[in-house]
């Protein structure tokens, strides 16, 4: 294999959808202060452009390779983690950068697409058809399923340049397109459920903004117009909100960073059969 | 693997059993599954009972002229339906199917009751009696994500854990005509005996698991592990035509005649 670090004494156990998640969630609460003091890190970096875009993608990326390494039972220091990944520091850009084109492209192109389609399926039968609703609702379907597939091929890149030696952030990607090849549906099953897991914090966090929006609708219909004290309540409830989303998003992405290691630790073992060789004997 | 919290019951005899806990990402999973297996039983019953309201209303206001308060009566019927569906979907799954629902035998994930014995109506009915709770603001949730029991509400009150099925399931693999062929030959040429169980272990494994790893990686793996074992068994020379694969499912096969003579 390409990594020399990469030597567990047993073979990689593939992990089901569930135990994924639940790998995830347990390396994470296991070292919750490390993870997130990165994210914290990586969060202030982020304010920074450029450098700092940089700066904040591989400290994320040092959140999966800590967590794949204990993984394998070969724990690392933060600080080793972060030596390892800090000359590849402008390539996690790159790897951003490439991939939000990519996806982005990728989303660009299937709207136009349908918009062609709508375009000429609308000159045929004329505007008020009927099926034209129907077309439309089922080509966004397929766009939204076409975009996740695309999203689930890309999920990975980051961590394969965390793990990976000889790898830059071209050949990262190539690689994350390798690794989750025939897996997409299962990819879908850890993003649904970590998703799930997550979304009870993302509710907390957007209750003081619906409580603020609602607020302000009600006031507005019944008062004509919104008092001075309805929006400095407003504008309360929206930086609460703002903070809250901040908060949830430091503290909900280290968990990803991990779910992105266990996904690769699981690929690892299915795909490459990582580990695979008989017991030593002491000779040679 | 450390990762999966791990418990250890006491059954009645004294006798201490080891559990791997079943995880907060099966029991979302398990959970996530059973609430889509549910709509099918509510979105039948709905249909059937908008049916059978109409009609019962049909018929007070043919009989009687007016049908004032058949309505809040149908509508509370119709509560009372949805809460048997709910309930008895868990309750009757968890009970008769030695602890598990569809979600959970799914996900391979099973209750027992704190001293490792099956379930029964009691501890399931108390489960399923306090799972609106639990799903209130996520609260069983939390309780499961963050308790070293990963028990919910439920669990704590029915004296229940949710547990990994620890049954490893097999999965099979065929072997072919030649590798027999070559198992019969190997018997004589090579001494099996080297080979330890964990060495067919792996070979096993990476049978059952080949057909999943990339063309490269498997040709990677294969290779390196017939290599081994060629020096393992102190076979000379491997008959000609004979690639990785092939020799592996020949070792294993000749190592399962030798166990069994």
């Amino acid at each position: 294999m390409s990594s020399p670090n990469l030597s567990p004494s047993s073979p990689i156990r593939p992990l089901s959808i569930g135990n994924i998640v639940s790998a995830g969630f347990q390396l994470y609460r296991s070292h919750f202060k490390q993870y997130l003091g990165l994210a914290c890190k990586a969060v202030l970096w982020a304010i920074i452009p450029v450098y700092g875009w940089a700066k904040a993608s591989t400290i994320n990326a040092a959140i999966s390779r800590l967590a794949f390494q204990d993984l394998v039972n070969q724990p690392e220091s933060t600080s080793t983690a972060r030596n390892q990944l800090e000359p590849k520091l402008w390539q996690f850009l790159v790897v951003q950068l490439l991939v939000g084109l990519i996806l982005f492209g990728v989303n660009f192109g299937l709207s136009i697409a349908q918009a062609i389609l709508l375009g000429i399926l609308g000159g045929i039968l004329g505007a008020e058809s009927a099926l034209i609703g129907l077309v439309s609702a089922i080509t966004s379907i397929v766009v939204l399923v076409i975009y996740i597939w695309a999203y689930s091929r890309f999920f990975i890149p980051d961590v394969v340049l965390a793990l990976e030696n000889q790898v830059d952030g071209t050949k990262a990607i190539s690689r994350s397109w390798e690794l989750t090849q025939g897996h997409v549906l299962r990819l879908q099953g850890v993003v649904l459920v970590a998703g799930l897991i997550t979304f009870p914090l993302i509710v907390l966090a957007i209750i003081p903004l619906i409580l603020a929006i609602a607020s302000l609708a009600a006031v507005s219909v019944t008062g004509g117009g919104p008092d001075a004290g309805a929006i400095g309540l407003f504008l309360i409830s929206l930086l609460v909100s703002i903070g809250l989303i901040i908060f949830t998003s430091i503290v909900t992405a280290p968990f990803w960073q991990a779910i992105k290691a266990a996904v690769y630790y699981d690929l690892k073992g299915r795909r490459e059969g990582m580990g695979f060789k008989l017991r030593d004997r002491g000779t040679p | 693997m450390r990762f999966f919290n791990r418990i250890t019951l006491q059954t009645p005899e004294s006798v201490e059993l080891e559990f791997t806990l079943a995880g907060i990402g099966n029991r979302a999973l398990a959970l996530l599954i059973d609430y889509m297996v549910l709509l099918i039983p509510f979105i039948l019953a709905l249909f059937f009972w908008l049916f059978v309201a109409d009609q019962v209303l049909e018929f007070f206001v043919g009989v009687f002229g007016r049908a004032d308060d058949v309505d809040l009566w149908l509508r509370a019927i119709t509560v009372l339906i949805n809460f048997v569906i709910y309930e008895g979907y868990f309750v009757g799954f968890e009970a008769l199917w030695r602890g598990q629902t569809p979600g959970k035998r799914y996900t391979k994930i099973r209750v027992l009751r704190d001293d490792g014995r099956p379930i029964g109506i009691a501890q399931a009915t108390l489960r399923a009696l306090l799972r609106p709770l639990d799903d209130t603001l996520f609260l069983g949730m939390f309780l499961i994500a963050f308790g070293r029991k990963e028990k919910r509400l439920g669990d704590w009150l029915a004296g229940t854990v949710v547990v990994q099925d620890e049954h490893p399931t097999a999965t099979a693999f065929s072997t072919s005509q030649a590798a027999q062929d070559l198992a019969v030959q190997l018997l004589q040429l090579a001494d099996l005996s080297h080979l330890l169980p964990d060495d067919f272990a792996v070979i096993r494994e990476y049978l059952q698991r080949r057909s999943e790893m990339s063309a490269k990686a498997r040709s990677e793996v294969n290779l390196q592990l017939a290599r081994q074992v060629k020096e393992v068994i102190l076979l000379e020379k491997v008959p000609s035509n004979t690639t990785p694969d092939l020799f592996l499912e020949a070792v294993y096969l000749a190592y399962q005649q030798q166990v069994s003579k």
